[in-house]
């Protein structure tokens, strides 16, 4: 199992859950699982074709997905992954 | 939001450090007084129109103010050419309800202009920054 901790803007589709579990070989599967408990979870993070949102930080660990293989990222169970808005605006 | 005049001086000093480009930090504290200031790089392809925070650096303090038992109770942002308050952009992309976004106007070079509000669902309401000597 994997544990997903989630940002506060996504809690209404976590039903209140801050931390979450699931199974998968990459950060991609981990959270596509998630999607089936939680739909919708995974249209915020990423795109159809698997891509990071761009204003959205998915965290293996200490390191962000996009400086290792990004959704491909494979996981261990015991891994930590999170996802946080990025800190971004403008004009 | 509380903060001491120290810090207040010293994100304006960032702002005007780091114009023409936009500046980003965090503000970190418990029950909404700040205790600590963090500087951090912004990495957004346009600068002087955008913050977008190094998503290491967001990471890194995120976890030493976690590691304080603190909170991070602020998120600011200077605006080197428009007024201090959020864009529409920055309102669609703010992300932390429990923050108060903090905005320096470098607008008028001779008066900076330091406004907070808080943003969630896409609405805005201004917030006291009371500051303490
Ligand atoms: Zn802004």
């Amino acid at each position: 199992m994997v544990e997903v901790r989630v940002a506060s803007t996504m809690l209404k589709l976590t039903r209140g859950a801050k931390v979450v579990h699931a199974e998968g070989g990459t950060v991609g599967e981990v959270l596509g699982a998630l999607d089936q408990q939680y739909p919708g979870l995974q249209a915020q993070v990423a795109d159809r074709d698997g891509q990071v949102h761009r204003f959205v930080n998915v965290y293996l660990n200490d390191e962000d997905v996009r400086y290792m293989q990004a959704l491909s990222t494979p996981v261990q169970p015991g891994d930590v992954v999170s996802i946080l808005p990025a800190l971004a605006g403008g004009r | 939001m509380r903060l001491r005049e120290t810090m207040v001086n010293e994100i304006i000093a960032h702002a005007q450090q780091g114009a023409p480009e936009e500046v980003v930090g965090i503000l970190a504290g418990s029950n909404g007084r700040v205790e600590k200031l963090y500087r951090a790089t912004n990495v957004a392809k346009n600068p002087r129109q955008q913050y977008l925070m190094d998503s290491r650096e967001q990471l890194r303090i995120m976890r030493e103010i976690e590691s304080h038992g603190w909170d991070m109770v602020g998120i600011y942002h200077s605006h080197p050419e428009s007024p201090a308050r959020p864009s529409q952009t920055d309102i669609k992309l703010a992300g932390y309800p429990d923050a108060v976004y903090v905005i320096v106007s470098l607008k008028d070079r001779q008066k900076p202009v330091m406004r907070a509000f808080h943003i969630e669902d896409n609405n805005i309401r201004e917030e006291e920054l009371a500051v303490e000597k």
